[in-house]
C-alpha cells in the first residue's frame, strides 16, 4: 500500500498535478485538534535548521507532494520515498540553492488532503561558531493558580523576551504542560508559534497524560546539529521503572556515535537523576561522555556543588522555570557552553503562593 | 528424498514452545506483567499492572519475580504464572527494584534504597519466612544482583588473594559464603565527579571486587550487566575495557573479549547450555542480537535490521529460538528467531508495546 502511494505521490509530481500550489485546498496546520497530522516531522517542536540548497529528511504518514511557504513563495521539494516501520515513510528533501534564510512553513499534499506546519524549516546563510541560545523550560501551561497571572499570559512575555534575544534557537525541555491535557497542549502550540526563533521541545514528567506529548510532537527522542555542534535531545519522563527496557537506550548509543565528530555535544532533557536508567548513563556520561547537558525540572539552578554528573565531567547547566518568568541565555564558544545568569523576563503577578523548590526532591 | 528433506527441515525448526514473561502497555502506568504460552498462543495477565517491571522466572517455572508500585516506591512482586495469585514483598526501604532468583528459588536478591539515588544496598528476601536481610555488608551503591548457583567458583580463586585485595579477609569471605551462599553484583567505586562501577562478588557480610584478581586495571573500567552461565562455571559482562564496551567472559580459559568491535556491545544472556553467549551489538549500525561460542569466539548475526532496532535476546528450551524485541512494525513487540535456520515468527500482536520478555527453561541439572 505504501509503495503504491509513493508510486502515485511521485507521478503527481512528475505531472505537475500540483503545481497550482496555492490553489489546494489547505486544512490548516497539523489536524484540527492541534495533534500531529500528514507531516509528522519536521514540526515547530522539533525543526530542522539548515544551509540553502542542503537536504533534511521529512517524515509522513503517507506520500505526498512536498513544498516550502515563506516570504510570499514556495518553494517544491524533491526527494527519494522510502517505507518505515509503523506505516510512516521518509522523504529526504533538497531545498533549492536559491531559498532566501528564513522560517519556512512545510506543507505536504496528497489529492484529498494538505497539511502545513509553520516554522519547522529554517534557512541559514551560515553557522557560526559562537552564537547564543535560549534555555526555556518548565512552561507548564495551564497552571493557573500559581501566580495571579496566568501561565499563558507569562510565557508570552517569555518567548516574547526570547524573540529580542539574540538566539540562534531555543531549547524548552519539558514540562511543557502542567497536566499534559490535550488543551494544554494546544494553548502551548499557540505561544511556541509566536517564537521567531527555532524552538526544540523534549517531554517532561508533567506531560504524561496518555501519549499526547508524541501526538503533539512525535518522537521523545532526537538528535540534530547546529554547524559544528550536535544535541542530543532525550526523555526521562519514564526513569522511574523500565528505563532500560525501551528503545530509547539503544537510539541514544547510536545518536551519540554519529554525533561523536562534532566540536560540542550538548544532552537536552527535562530531569537529570543518577538513578535514572544505567544503560543510557553509561553511554552518555562513561563511555562516550557528552560534553553538557542541559535540563530543568528543579525550578532553580544547578549549584557549584552540581557543576558536573556524578560520573564523569559532563557539565550540568540548569534554569530555573519559565512559569516563575525566568529563563537563561547560554553563549556556545570555542570554550564551550557558557551560560550567563539566569533572566527574569516575565512577571508573575505575586510572589509564589509557596516555597521555591531547593532541593531535586523537592522540585517538580 | 524430498519427503526426508522436509522431515529434518521440520525436525530442526519445530516451533517453538514454553512460556514467556514479558511487560505489556500503551504507557508505563499500565504497564504489566503477562506470560504467553507460545505453542498455543494464550496470554495470561499475571501482574497488577502499576509500571510493572521485567519478570524473572523461579528456577522451578512456577512464580514470577518482578517490581511494581508499592506505598511511594517500588516493590518486588511475587506472583503465580498462572496469574492465580499475587503477594508483594514487605520491604524496609521504598524503592526495590531488579529481583533475581536463589538457585533454590528460596530467596530473592534486589537492590533497595530508601530514596531515588545512588546510596542502594542489596537485600535477601526469605521467601518462606518473610525476613528482608541486609546483603553484602551493607556496602552502598550496589546493583543488578546475581545469584551464583554453587560455589565452584570460590576453587578458581587465587589463594594469594589477600596480596591482591588489601584489606580483604579472604577467609571470613569464604566462610560466609559457605553459610549463605553468594551472588555477584555491580558496585559504584569513586568519589562524585569520577564514578565508575565494579564487578564484585558477594556475601552476607562483604562485597569483594574480584575483577582486580585476573586483571590489575579494573578500576579503570566500566562493568556492567554481570550474569553467570547456568552451570556455574563461567561469567559474562561488559566492560569497557580496550576503549569500547565489549562483552568480556571470565571462564576456566581465563578472561577474554569475545566481542571485541568498535562498535558498542552490550546485554550478555547465557545459552541455557551455556556454551553461547547472546548480546546486543550496534556492529551493523542498528542495535542488533548476536551470539558467540565464547571458546571460540565465533559470532553469527540473529537478529539485525536495516532501519530497525532488535534488542533483549532470552533463549528458549534447548537454545533452539531465541526472544527478542523488535521494533520493525513501528513498535516494540516480541519476536522469535531459530537460532540455526534463522526462520522468524512474531509472538505479540499487541496494541501498545511488548518488552523485557524471558523465557522460562528447565533449570540445568
Amino acid at each position: 500500500m505504501i509503495a503504491r502511494r509513493i508510486r502515485t505521490a511521485a507521478c503527481m509530481a512528475a505531472l505537475g498535478l500540483f503545481g497550482v500550489h496555492w490553489a489546494l485546498p489547505v486544512a490548516g496546520a497539523r489536524e484540527a485538534d492541534g495533534t500531529l497530522g500528514l507531516i509528522q516531522l519536521p514540526n515547530n517542536g522539533v525543526p530542522v535548521i539548515i544551509a540553502p540548497g542542503a537536504a533534511f529528511d521529512a517524515v509522513l504518514t503517507e506520500p505526498a507532494a512536498m513544498f516550502l511557504e515563506g516570504g510570499g513563495q514556495q518553494y517544491a521539494l524533491e526527494g527519494a520515498w522510502t517505507p518505515l516501520p509503523g506505516n510512516r515513510v521518509k522523504v529526504a528533501c533538497t531545498t533549492p540553492d536559491t531559498i532566501p534564510p528564513g522560517a519556512y512553513t512545510i506543507v505536504a499534499a496528497t489529492g484529498e488532503k494538505t497539511d502545513r506546519t509553520p516554522r519547522s524549516v529554517y534557512i541559514r546563510e551560515s553557522f557560526p561558531e559562537i552564537y547564543s541560545i535560549a534555555h526555556v523550560t518548565d512552561t507548564h501551561i495551564g497552571k493557573d493558580r500559581r501566580y495571579p497571572r496566568r501561565s499563558d499570559d507569562i510565557i508570552r512575555d517569555v518567548f516574547r523576551a526570547v524573540n529580542e534575544a539574540d538566539v540562534a534557537m531555543a531549547l524548552i525541555t519539558g514540562d511543557l504542560t502542567e497536566g499534559g491535557e490535550e488543551n494544554e497542549f494546544r494553548r502551548f502550540l499557540a505561544l511556541l508559534d509566536l517564537c521567531a526563533t527555532p524552538t526544540f521541545v523534549c517531554p517532561g514528567n508533567h506531560d504524561r497524560k496518555d501519549n499526547n506529548y508524541e501526538r503533539f510532537f512525535g518522537p521523545l527522542y532526537y538528535m540534530f546539529t547546529f554547524g559544528q555542534d550536535g544535541y542530543l535531545v532525550f526523555d526521562t519522563k519514564d526513569y522511574v521503572t523500565a528505563d532500560d527496557l525501551g528503545a530509547q537506550p539503544g537510539a541514544l548509543e547510536r545518536f551519540r556515535r554519529i554525533l561523536k565528530p562534532c566540536r560540542w555535544t550538548v544532552g537536552v532533557t527535562h530531569r537529570y537523576e543518577p538513578s535514572m536508567g544505567m544503560r543510557a548513563q553509561i553511554s552518555l556520561f562513561l563511555d562516550n561522555p557528552l560534553e553538557f547537558l542541559v535540563f530543568g525540572h528543579w525550578h532553580r539552578e544547578n549549584t557549584e556543588q552540581e557543576k558536573t554528573t556524578p560520573w564523569g565531567h559532563t557539565r550540568m547547566i540548569v534554569t530555573p522555570a519559565a512559569i516563575d518568568g525566568r529563563i537563561r541565555i547560554i553563549d556556545m564558544t570555542a570554550r564551550g557552553m557558557l551560560p550567563r545568569p539566569v533572566q527574569q523576563v516575565a512577571e508573575t503577578g505575586a510572589a509564589p503562593q509557596r516555597e521555591q523548590a531547593t532541593t531535586p526532591e523537592d522540585s517538580e | 528424498m524430498t519427503f526426508l528433506f522436509a522431515l529434518m527441515t521440520a525436525a530442526l525448526c519445530a516451533d517453538p514452545g514454553g512460556a514467556i514473561a514479558y511487560v505489556a502497555g500503551t504507557n508505563q502506568e499500565n504497564q504489566c506483567v503477562h506470560v504467553l504460552h507460545v505453542a498455543t498462543g494464550e496470554t495470561v495477565r499475571v501482574g497488577p499492572g502499576q509500571r510493572d517491571g521485567a519478570p524473572r522466572w523461579s528456577p522451578d517455572g512456577q512464580w514470577l519475580a518482578f517490581e511494581t508500585v508499592h506505598p511511594d516506591g517500588l516493590g518486588i512482586c511475587v506472583a503465580r504464572a498462572d496469574g492465580s495469585e499475587r503477594h508483594m514483598l514487605r520491604h524496609a526501604r521504598k524503592w526495590n527494584r531488579g529481583p533475581r532468583w536463589s538457585g533454590d528459588g528460596r530467596r530473592l536478591v534486589y537492590a533497595a534504597d530508601a530514596e531515588m539515588g545512588m546510596q542502594q544496598t542489596l537485600m535477601v528476601y526469605d521467601l518462606a519466612s518473610g525476613a528482608e536481610t541486609p546483603w553484602a555488608g551493607e556496602r552502598a551503591g550496589m546493583m543488578r544482583p546475581v545469584w551464583l548457583p554453587h560455589l565452584g567458583l570460590l576453587l578458581a580463586l587465587d589463594p594469594d588473594v589477600e596480596v591482591v585485595l588489601e584489606g580483604v579477609d579472604f577467609e571470613a569471605f569464604v566462610n560466609d559464603a559457605l553459610i549463605d551462599g553468594m551472588g555477584l553484583a555491580i558496585g559504584l567505586v569513586g568519589d562524585p565527579g569520577s564514578l565508575s562501577t565494579e564487578a564484585m562478588l558477594t556475601t552476607r557480610n562483604m562485597a569483594v571486587p574480584f575483577l582486580r584478581m585476573v586483571t590489575k586495571d579494573s578500576l579503570r573500567h566500566v562493568e556492567w550487566a554481570i550474569e553467570i552461565s547456568a552451570r556455574g562455571d563461567a561469567i559474562a559482562f561488559e566492560s569497557n575495557d580496550g576503549g569500547f564496551r565489549d562483552i568480556f567472559v571470565l571462564s576456566r580459559r581465563g578472561l577474554n573479549n569475545v566481542s571485541n568491535h568498535h562498535a558498542a556491545d552490550w546485554n550478555p544472556v547465557w545459552s541455557n547450555d551455556g556454551r553461547w553467549v547472546a548480546f546486543e551489538s550496534f556492529r551493523g549500525g542498528r542495535r542488533g542480537i548476536y551470539r558467540v561460542f565464547y571458546e571460540t569466539v565465533r559470532i553469527f548475526p540473529i537478529a539485525v535490521g536495516n532501519d530497525h532496532d532488535c534488542w533483549s535476546p532470552t533463549w528458549g528450551p534447548g537454545d533452539e529460538w531465541i526472544a527478542f524485541v523488535s521494533d520493525e512494525n513501528g513498535r516494540p513487540e516480541i519476536h522469535a528467531v531459530h537460532v540455526e535456520s534463522g526462520r522468524r515468527r512474531k509472538l505479540t500482536d499487541y496494541p501498545g508495546y511488548c518488552l523485557a520478555p524471558a523465557w522460562y527453561a528447565e533449570p540445568t541439572p
